[in-house]
Order: C-alpha cells, then structure tokens, then sequence
C-alpha cells in the first residue's frame, strides 16, 4: 500500500530483521532500527531467488531418481525411492504415513516451485490491490510450509540410525543428499525474495 | 487524510494459568533430574573382559548372555596395551551383581545353527555374543575378568575326549558329534599337535551320552550320503542337511562289552577320514598292553621330541614321552636319551603276546632309527625298521629291565643299510593284524 | 539529522502486517490484549506485560528439555529378542558413518546447533534486558535470532519420527523412548516460544529498556 507521508508517493517497506517499517528508496536499503540490509537495488530484484529456485527444482530430478532408502535383509536387498516409499507404505496399508509422506516430499516441494515460479513471473507485472496481497500471503504461506519437506530426510536417517542390526540394515541412499540441498534451496529462494517485487502495480510506469 | 489504519484490539489468548511462568523450568528441572537419577541409579556394574579377539563382537550392540537371557551389553572394545589381546567393557544388568566372582567365565559365541537352546534366527540378527556361566555368591565381587578361549563346560554336564586326525577335512569348531541323528556332543577346539604332523580335536560329550564312548569307539567324519551295498541291498543313509553343509558331521560306532569300560581322559581316539578307513582299522580285542621303551640315539637328534611317534611300517605303534639330550666329548656327538611308550599289543598274535614276538623280532635285526618326518618342522619320529646285514653271530637282544622297561637297540640313521621289510617276518605280522 | 530521528521515530509508531502487507498505526494496549491485522486477521503485537519473565523462563525450561531430548533413546526396537534403539546424537553419528557428510552436517546444524542457539539467544537476550546492560550486544543478539528462526525444525522432526515409527510398527515391536516425549514438550514449548513471542515485541522491549540511552 502506498502512503502518503510528509511527502507524496513514499513507499513504506517492512524490515524481515526487526519488523521495523522503513522507507523505501533507490539502491541499498538498510533498515533504520538494526542496520540490516532489507535489499538490494531493485534492478537485482528477483535474481537471487531465480537461482535458487532453478537450482533446487534441478537437484529434485535425481532427488526421486535414486534410492533414497537401502533396505538390507540377510542377502537380500531392496531399494526405495521417495515414490516409492509412498507406494509402499499405501500397500501396505499405512494410508495416512502414505499420504503424510507424498504431500510432504512430492506435493509441497512441487507446489513450492509452482508458487515461487508465479511469483517470480508477476513480480514486474502490473497488479491491482487483491493480487498484491495475495502474493503476499502466498509468499507467507511458502516461507512457513518450506521446511516441512524435510520430513522424509530426517526418516531416512532415524532408520539408519535404528536398524543396523547384524544380517538387517538400513542405509541411507543417494537421493537424501540431494534432496536436503532441494529443500534447503527452496528455502533460500523464498527467504531471498525482494518482497517490494509485489508491490508495482499498475501506478508504476 | 491518512490511511493508516489502527489495529483491532482483542482479547490476549495466553492464558494466565500459572500464577507465574516459573513453575515450568521449575517442574522441567525437577522431572528430568528424577528421570536422570533413575536412569543412572538403574545401570549395572561395568565389567572388563579380556579376551583373545574380539571375533565379530560389535561395541553398543552385541550382548552378554547368561542363561540364554541377556544380562549385558558391550559398550566399548579396545586394543589391551599390555598383551596380545583386546579389551571388552560392559555394561551389565543390576541384578548380576551376585554373579560376577571368582567362578564367572565369559566365552564369545558365533552365530550358528544347531546347538541346542539358541534358535537360528535369533543368532543370525544379534550376531556374536559373549556367553556366561556363574556360580552365585553374595561377596568377593569382580570387575575385571579373563576370557576363556574355548566355552566353558560345568565338569558335570558332560566330557572331553581328545582326537587325532591326519588331516582336516569338513570338520570344524562346532561340528557336530552325531549318534543315530542325535546330537550328542560338538568339537570344541582344533588345533596343530605339538609334533606339527597331525590335527589334535577336543570334543565334548554331553553327559548323558558319555556311556556310549568306550576305548572301542570310532569315530569318522560323516559324508553328505553314504550308500552301501551289502548282501545285495543298497542301503542309502542321509546326514541331517542343514547342519551338515554349515558344519559337517562325526559319527561313530562303539561295540559294547562289559571289558570296556567307559575310556579314561587321557585316551587319544583317531578321527578317521570315512567309515570304511574307520572299519578297516584294527582295534585289539583284548586291552592294550603299553610298556615303557627307552633308546639311546646319538648324532642329529635334535627333531625328537615329547609325543614324537614310534612307529611300525607307518603304524603308530607308540610315543616318546621324554628326551634328554646332552653333548657326549668321547663321541663328539649329541646323545638322546629317549624315553617311551610301545604298545606291544599291538604285535600279538594268535600264539605268542606282542612283548614275545618284539623280543623275536629284535634277534631277527629289528632296530630303532631316527626318520625325519617333516623338513620343515624339523621334526622326527622313530622307525622299527631291520638291518639288512644282521650279525648272525653277535645276536642283539631286546634287553629288559627288572621293572620291565625296554632298551631298544638302535642304529645309525647314516649307517648300516636297511631292509624295508622281510617278507617272512612282515607276513607273519601282517597275518597277525589282519585277523 | 533531528529530521531523520524525527522520521524514525514516526516510523517506529507504524506496523506492517507481515502477512498481507497492510499498514497499521501501533497503539498502546492494555493489558491482556492483542492486536490483530484488519486485512487478514493475523496477530501483530501483543501486551501481557510478562514477555521477559516468559522468554527467560521458557527459555531455560527449553534447555533443559533439549538436552534430555538429545540423551535417551526417541525409539526402542526389539526384533527376535534382539534389542536396538536410536538417539539424536546415534542418529547423526550413523549418518558420517555411512558417508554422508553433507546431510549429517545439516542435520546436526538443523536439530541441535540452531534449536540450542536459538534458545540461548532468548535466554541471555531476557537476562541482558533484566539486567539493563549490553545496548550493542542486544542487538546483535536480536538480529543473530531473527536470522536463525527460520530454520528451525524441531516439530518437522517430531512428525518424522511418527512417520518413521508406522514404517517399522509392521514388522518390530516399538517403544518409544523418553526423549521421545520430552521432544514433543520442547515442540510444544518451541512453538509458543517462537509464534507467539514477536521479534517486534523484542525490539520495542530493548527500545524501552534503553529508552534514556537512546
């Protein structure tokens, strides 16, 4: 929302450090309260968070590629993908884990790449009031969910740690590297976001 | 005019229900001082065990059993400094207390199939574990313990019996000791004998089988199947599978007669390589006459040693038991001084005892010479072998002391020539054996 | 110069709704009151008059808890008479045995160094408020907190280690540990801890403690 101050047309932005409101102003902004730098000239608006985001829905490919479980039994020895795991868990009658799962490794990270996606591509896009908060809102919503992917890395590593027993083992597998570097990028790229990208609207030429 | 806005006021949702927030780390720090206190207060007593190797044992997983109950577990396992061996700390349960003293042993068990008690399954997960056997008693607790090589036995659950084998075979640690498909006792432990030839086995024998072993018993390693043909039946017998392919099988037959009884300790059996080399070998019907042999060698004498063989064309027909060797300065040569045991048993025959025809045999050149058995080992054994150039007219005499002892006439191990065999003498033998 | 301390003050009167991005004026409350956003109904600030008194005491209590989460077993197994169990610690170390660095690194950073930094930061920042001393420090302090919430995932980890327990109900037996449940009141403790104690709130409690220094 655009305030009208002492001057006309001064922008009021909200620090991440402190929640302080600042002043909006070309070039560097450091916020009057705690001296953080809120953000960087607009012209590099978006493109941290484009890297990152590229980066991470990269590292999601192999992420569900590889095995992200080993599963050792006497000799014999089985291998789950995040997929899967899901599948598994679904026939063998675990509906909810199976569903807690999917949304948590497949459907958030996914939808996180569509949400950042779209509000990447309308940060210079003219927009009215509605959108403006909605993006907003999503942007909100994207931070808290972010870290809930996570779920599926810290089982790998509780069964690794647990079954380690003389003929059955579980081992972690490659896809657990590369997915916590997904999640952790995506995490990033929302943190990263120059949220004033949201604010021009339509009075911006 | 401006369009800020003013929030909307509400009621705070926190609820004030502790009269102050202190209450919370108060109880947090009271709880889990409590939880601490009984965890500690719940652990046994730390043990160390010394043992040889550690031998698939894993530090926090392997576990200690007493009883086939675990009672422990292995928390660290270190290299001993001061010895050969390796270190096992453990954590036992609080109430061993009464068992760990002066009568507490501690063994590493593998996993196996077979032996009774421990089902396969539960092995094959847990791996190996340290077994125990304890006496109760309230005082003179111990923390640190030597570990035994090889499991112990409680003296009264069953014997030991040793076995001799020429060479290994399918037997291992483990193998069992079958009778009739039963199981009734296991090796314990194989190793090299002290002269390096042969393969030494202690077995044990449960107790209540102990009957079925007397000096007549032996034993031969089982093969897979064994088929026979005997007055023109094929007679097909099966070894229990599943044991056998991890470990073998010994059987053995006995004949039972009220003049053998049950075979003393020291009584070495020979493990036979099948049951027809087991069948073909002769045991003496009547018991077994040992007499003491002394023979005096001279000149390389250095491979012969305690439990050296004597032996007869490749029978063993006895052992050295002592050997004193001293530099003589007439001579210039090393003397030993070996003293024996011969079974002269085991040249009896259907006329004459086996002291009689050893005495014959000895007038007819029968001598005592030094063979190498073993290059490598350095290790010698003594041949009865003839003189081919006997002196017809200065006959040797077995010379025989008050208290019956032997003195062997012996020669030159580079010396005299040698007659393998005299046939009129080796028939008369052989004959004798064969019957 | 008195203009731009001027501005900063107008500007600390003001709040922005982090939620939708709508502006609000900051008004005093009474007591047991809270604010919310007129947009999206989204708590802004709140007065209950305890927030020192709640983060330290909380904070502390966290420690505590944290730290008997981290010694005793979350999960307890038994397969066939053989027993195993699992804690955060046993958990990390299997990780850089199996070779993978990389994630047990970020586990270790994600569950036990940033959850403890987060509760020390509430602690000692509580106790330099109380004490009025450390004007620079605290605010280091503050914005060290700031950076380091949003990457804590203790309640992350409480529901994997449900998911983890259903994954192995269908062929172990399962007890779960004490940390297991001393984990799930830190997660509870977190949760009030860090929604409902605003970094704002902070930062207007160091503005009035320094009030006469600044």
């Amino acid at each position: 929302m655009q305030k009208n101050r002492q001057n006309s047309n001064t922008k009021l932005i909200r620090c991440p450090v402190c929640e302080a409101v600042n002043i909006d102003k070309p070039g560097d902004i450091y916020c009057h309260r705690c001296q953080s730098r809120i953000y960087r000239d607009i012209k590099y608006g978006t493109t941290k968070a484009w890297a990152y985001l590229l980066s991470a829905m990269a590292l999601y490919l192999p992420a569900n590629i590889f095995p992200i479980m080993l599963n050792q039994k006497f000799s014999f020895h089985d291998s789950n993908t995040i997929i899967g795991g899901v599948i598994t868990l679904w026939h063998d009658g675990s509906y909810l884990v199976s569903l807690v799962v999917f949304v948590a490794s497949v459907v958030i990270p996914i939808l996180k790449f569509i949400v950042l996606i779209y509000l990447l591509i309308n940060a210079n896009r003219k927009k009215d009031k509605y959108t403006k908060r909605n993006l907003h809102k999503l942007h909100k919503m994207t931070e808290i969910v972010g870290s809930w992917s996570m779920v599926d890395v810290f089982v790998v590593a509780l069964l690794a740690g647990l079954v380690h027993m003389n003929n059955i083992k579980i081992i972690a597998g490659p896809a657990s590297t590369t997915f916590v570097l997904m999640v952790i990028f995506t995490m990033m790229s929302a943190l990263s976001l120059d949220t004033r990208i949201f604010e021009k609207g339509r009075e911006d030429v | 005019m401006s369009e800020i806005k003013e929030p909307l006021v509400e009621s705070s949702n926190r609820f004030n229900l502790l009269t102050s927030i202190w209450i919370v780390p108060i109880i947090a720090f009271f709880v889990s001082f409590a939880l601490l206190y009984r965890h500690y207060s719940a652990l046994g007593p730390k043990i160390e065990i010394v043992l040889p190797n550690s031998d698939g044992l894993e530090a926090g997983q392997s576990v200690i059993k007493f009883r086939n109950l675990a009672v422990g577990k292995i928390l660290k396992i270190h290299i001993q400094k001061e010895g050969k061996g390796v270190i096992v700390v453990a954590r036992m349960n609080k109430d061993t207390e009464e068992f760990l003293n002066e009568s507490t042993k501690f063994w590493i068990v593998k996993p196996r199939v077979g032996y009774s008690g421990v089902s396969g399954l539960d092995t094959l997960i847990s791996g190996s574990y340290i077994a125990m056997y304890a006496k109760r008693q309230s005082s003179n607790t111990k923390r640190k313990f030597i570990g035994e090589m090889q499991p112990y036995r409680d003296k009264d659950s069953g014997i030991k019996i040793h076995m001799i084998s020429s060479k290994l075979s399918t037997v291992k640690v483990g193998t069992p000791i079958n009778y009739k498909n039963i199981q009734i006792g296991e090796i314990e432990r194989i190793s090299l004998s002290p002269n390096g030839k042969n393969i030494a086995l202690t077995a044990f024998i449960k107790k209540r089988y102990k009957k079925l072993i007397n000096d007549t018993t032996k034993f031969w390693v089982q093969s897979l199947a064994s088929i026979k043909l005997q007055d023109n039946r094929l007679d097909i017998k099966f070894t229990p599978v599943i044991s056998y392919l991890a470990f073998g099988g010994i059987t053995f037959e006995t004949k039972f007669d009220k003049n053998y009884p049950l075979s003393p300790k020291k009584h070495i059996f020979h493990l036979y390589d099948s049951s027809s080399d087991a069948k073909k070998q002769v045991e003496s019907l009547k018991s077994k006459v040992v007499k003491k042999v002394i023979f005096k060698f001279a000149g390389r004498v250095s491979g012969l040693r305690k439990d050296s063989s004597i032996r007869y064309q490749g029978f063993n027909v006895g052992a050295i038991k002592n050997v004193d060797i001293h530099y003589d300065s007439l001579t210039h040569k090393m003397n030993a001084k070996a003293i024996g045991e011969i079974e002269t048993s085991f040249f009896d025959d259907a006329n004459k005892s086996g002291l009689e025809n050893i005495k014959k045999a000895v007038e007819d050149g029968m001598r005592a010479k030094l063979v190498s058995s073993n290059p490598i080992f350095d290790s010698l054994y003594v041949d009865l072998v003839f003189l081919k150039d006997a002196n017809s007219s200065k006959k040797t005499m077995l010379k025989i002391s008050k208290d019956g002892t032997l003195y062997f006439p012996v020669i030159d191990s580079n010396g005299s020539e040698l007659i393998g065999s005299i046939s009129a003498l080796t028939n008369r033998l052989d004959q004798t054996l064969i019957s | 110069m008195a203009k731009d301390s001027n501005i900063n003050n107008e500007l600390d009167k003001l709040i922005i709704c982090p939620n939708c991005n709508t502006l609000h004026k900051k008004i005093d409350l009474p007591k047991g009151k809270s604010a919310k956003c007129q947009n999206c109904g989204v708590e802004l600030y709140r007065n209950d008059g305890k927030i020192l008194n709640h983060s330290l005491a909380l904070g502390i209590t966290g420690i505590i808890l944290f730290i008997l989460s981290n010694l005793f077993p979350l999960i307890k197994i038994e397969f066939f008479g053989h027993q195993q169990f699992v804690t955060i610690p046993i958990m990390i170390e299997s990780m850089y045995e199996g070779g993978f660095y990389l994630v047990a690194t970020i586990i270790l950073l994600i569950l036990i160094f940033i959850p403890m930094s987060i509760l020390l930061l509430y602690i000692a920042f509580s106790i330099l408020m109380l004490l009025r001393k450390g004007k620079a420090l605290s605010k280091d302090l503050l914005i060290m907190l700031s950076k380091l919430l949003p990457w804590n995932m203790t309640e992350v980890f409480l529901l994997s280690i449900l998911v983890a327990v259903t994954k192995l109900s269908s062929y172990v037996e399962i007890k779960m540990g004490i940390s297991f449940w001393s984990l799930a009141v830190f997660v509870l403790l977190d949760v009030y801890l860090i929604k409902h104690i605003h970094i704002g709130e902070l930062w207007d409690l160091r503005y009035r403690v320094f009030h006469a220094k600044k």
